[in-house]
């Protein structure tokens, strides 16, 4: 144990050979401002490799100093006797985090760190973290182990980032890691040359290197340290490893800072202007419309009011008509949904791309189904009424073929997106196409086949109450003829029994739904 | 800290599971459970955290028996590692790192994806825990199996858990990549003191990595003992006598 007066007397500030000695590895206006401040004279050593300064520690003949990040890789194995307590930002910076780097001579042809291979590498001092530790983890990481003498021409080490710098320069190595901290530096001193070093890897971060004491001083004498050092950027400019520092902060709100530095915001701007040119697209088709929100909202209440009061009470008085009529909607309904599976089935199949035989059918089938798609059922009943006269024919044909361009466009979206690795399986096993329809792609779609073919019936019945408008049966054609005569309640009454079917056949739908998946 | 008072899990088609489990884990604890296939191995580990419902038995966590208004609780104090990694594959990664936070965030802002500076600090303190640190904006389909199961774990340390399940979680990877994944969980135990109790069918694994080793055989323990004094060929035996052709 170091008692508390021989501190008080007498102490050691010992450096590790990070830099050469100088602006970029500098102590000595700290060390006078600790030395005023605790009235104690400190020795300023700068030690020739990291090894001694780490030792020096350990066996008590220097009680703090600056040992680079390694001081922190090992802390919890062999590291006991030493204790980080502050790290310094440099001026201009918001983190103490670096990088290590990988540095070639920028007339090589090295492009990335996998063509070191057989090429002469410069590193550190063992105990450098940017020079040593985190280069060896990172060449181990892409299987280029640094203990495999065999990779390379020849590993160097030199004592210090300056020294390899200085190597890549003369080509007496083909590349060095080096800590970006010194690569800055040298970079902004030698405008010159800066151009002849090239970077061909930049590692993830580091925490910057901390100041260090010796664990088992006294408490009370530690606490005074750290907080002389903390408050120091007060006084005096301070400098450290890399050159000037804005200040020295402690190591949790140092780790708080470096993951802060990785914080992003949720949302990127992208969403942003996403967001912002919808509402603007929203607020010029409004604007266009002419749409006045005010006296929409005054109007409908006067007029809607009115017409409600015409409707109610229902007039049920011709109901077992009404029943009967609205049998025969679901019955078109039911027949259009049925034509619309048949014929969905073959052109949906042929209107997927990774299905689809050749590129021709593809654009055929695509083509038909845009086509039906695309021609409202009305128009459809319209056309067909006029060409095979009034009935539940028409109603039929039209729901059928423009559903089927639905279903057979949903079909092809899902035979799309399936899971491909069970058709890639038995591709291998040498099953031919129409097995791997049957065994890959048909399994992995029905239950979006029975949903989709659940919602298109329910839709479908939904407009076949309205194509008997045209002429094309069911329930619609009344309704249109008590709007004609101005009979509301019974207008009503039927809106009545529609919203019950709908209601009914919703319950049924979901019920089959779970039933069946 | 776990104790199990014989188990029993019966399915409803007649599998019997779990034919009474008898199983006392310390806290701090890194215990393995071996077993071939369909010995049970999944259904004690979902037992355990109540995503599978018990016939008979009882399983005290803490010090209390686990029962439908303390399961929560359990919950709450257990995560969970799966084999497939169960990680939404188009969110980052600190996105999926921050889900295992939903139990104790705002409804309303985690709807769209917001939280608290301060757990998104606990987010990136876990990514740097599994080495994942400059991974946390890349989308989870981007990184390998083994970068996505050390995503999954970021996830299940990040409410500071005090039991770690974790099923088979390397079934899906190379060796090198399963050993680092292994030494994480390791590590996580010693440092932290979390207890984990670990799916495998690897025996070198567990000799290697773990405190204790389980041998489940059709829904029984078939032997309980520490790493340090077990004799491998013995295991392996076990398993090929029993279960002629089987490996696990
Ligand atoms: N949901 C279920 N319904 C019916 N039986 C089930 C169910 N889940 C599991 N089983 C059965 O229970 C037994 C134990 O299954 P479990 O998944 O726990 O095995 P396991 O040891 O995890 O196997 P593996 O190593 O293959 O993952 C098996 O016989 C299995 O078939
Ligand atoms: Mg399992």
């Amino acid at each position: 144990m170091i008692k508390k007066k021989n501190n008080l007397k007498k102490l050691t500030f010992v450096v590790a050979p990070a830099s050469d000695e100088g602006e970029s590895l500098d102590f000595k206006k700290l060390v006078k401002h600790l030395e005023e401040k605790l009235e104690t004279s400190i020795n300023l050593k700068y030690s020739n490799s990291y090894k001694d300064a780490l030792l020096s520690i350990k066996n008590g003949s220097a009680q703090l100093g600056w040992l680079g990040s390694y001081a922190y890789m090992k802390l919890d194995q062999q590291n006991t006797d030493i204790e980080p307590f502050a790290v310094g930002i440099l001026k201009g910076r918001i983190t103490s985090n670096y990088h290590s780097l990988f540095i070639v001579n920028s007339k090589s042809d090295i492009k990335k760190i996998e063509d070191l291979r057989t090429k002469s590498l410069t590193l550190s001092d063992k105990f450098s973290a940017s020079g040593y530790e985190v280069p060896k983890y990172e060449l181990e990481n892409i299987g280029l182990p640094i203990t495999n003498k065999k990779i390379y021409k020849n590993i160097y080490y030199v004592k210090n980032h300056d020294e390899a710098i200085k190597r890549v320069l003369q080509g007496s190595t083909d590349a060095a890691a080096i800590s970006s901290i010194n690569f800055e530096k040298w970079f902004k001193s030698n405008q010159k040359e800066n151009r002849s070093l090239r970077v061909i890897y930049k590692s993830p971060a580091i925490s910057g290197p901390p100041l260090v004491f010796a664990r088992n001083l006294d408490p009370f004498f530690k606490d005074k340290i750290k907080s002389i050092v903390l408050d120091a950027h007060n006084h005096i400019d301070l400098g450290g490893y890399g050159g000037k520092m804005d200040r020295y902060i402690d190591i949790e709100t140092s780790q708080t800072k470096h993951l802060e530095s990785y914080i992003r915001p949720q949302w990127g701007w992208k969403t942003f202007v996403l967001i912002s040119s919808f509402v603007s697209v929203l607020s010029f088709v409004v604007i266009d419309l002419e749409i006045n929100f005010l006296k929409l909202l005054s109007d409908s209440t006067k007029y809607l009011g009115d017409i409600l009061g015409r409707m109610l009470p229902p007039d049920f008085s011709n109901l077992k008509n009404l029943i009967y009529l609205m049998l025969e909607t679901i019955e078109i309904a039911f027949l259009g949904t049925f034509l619309a599976i048949i014929l969905s089935i073959p052109v949906g199949l042929l209107s997927a791309r990774n299905i689809a035989p050749n590129y021709f059918i593809y654009i055929i089938a695509r083509t038909i189904t845009v086509f039906f798609r695309s021609i409202p059922e009305f128009i459809m009943a319209m056309i067909l009424v006029i060409a095979i006269g009034f009935g539940a024919m028409p109603g039929v044909l039209a729901l059928g073929f423009h559903t089927m361009g639905f279903l057979a466009k949903f079909y092809a979206e899902d035979i799309e997106h399936i899971n491909k690795g069970p058709v890639e399986a038995l591709k291998s096993a040498g099953a031919s196409k129409r097995q791997i329809i049957s065994f890959a792609v048909i399994p992995q779609i029905i239950p979006s086949f029975i949903g989709n073919n659940l919602y298109i019936l329910d839709r479908n019945i939904r407009m076949a109450t309205m194509l008997g408008i045209v002429g094309a049966g069911g329930i619609g054609y009344e309704l249109q003829s008590s709007f004609r005569m101005f009979e509301y309640q019974k207008v009503s009454s039927i809106i009545f029994i529609i919203f019950v079917t709908i209601f009914l056949i919703d319950n049924l739908s979901s019920y089959i739904r779970s039933k069946v998946s | 800290m776990l104790l199990i008072k014989d188990l029993k899990k019966t399915f409803q088609n007649g599998t019997k599971a779990l034919r009474g489990i008898n199983l006392t884990v310390n806290a701090g604890e890194f215990v393995t459970i071996l077993g071939p296939s369909g010995s049970g191995k999944t259904t004690l580990l979902r037992s355990i955290n109540g995503l599978e419902n018990i016939d008979s038995g009882k399983i005290v966590f803490g010090h209390r028996k686990i029962d439908n208004e303390y399961i929560s609780y359990v919950q709450k104090k257990t995560g969970m590692i799966f084999q497939e990694y169960n990680l939404v594959n188009n969110l980052s990664s600190i996105n999926n790192v921050l889900s295992g936070l939903l139990n104790s965030s705002s409804k309303f802002l985690s709807m769209f994806y917001l939280f608290t500076h301060k757990q998104k600090l606990q987010a990136l303190q876990s990514l740097e825990t599994v080495g994942l640190l400059d991974k946390a904006y890349s989308r989870v389909d981007q990184l390998s199996g083994g970068q996505r199961q050390r995503i999954g774990i970021a996830r299940a340390i990040i409410k500071k858990p005090i039991l770690l399940l974790a099923d088979e979680p390397v079934a899906s990877l190379d060796p090198r990549a399963a050993n680092l994944i292994l030494s994480l969980l390791k590590k996580i135990c010693n440092e932290f003191n979390i207890t984990i109790i670990c799916n495998l069918h690897q025996v070198e694994l567990a000799i290697k990595f773990s405190d204790r080793i389980i041998g489940l055989l059709d829904g029984s323990i078939m032997f309980d003992s520490s790493t340090k004094i077990i004799d491998t060929d013995y295991v392996q035996n076990i398993y090929r006598e029993d279960n002629k052709g089987l490996t696990f």
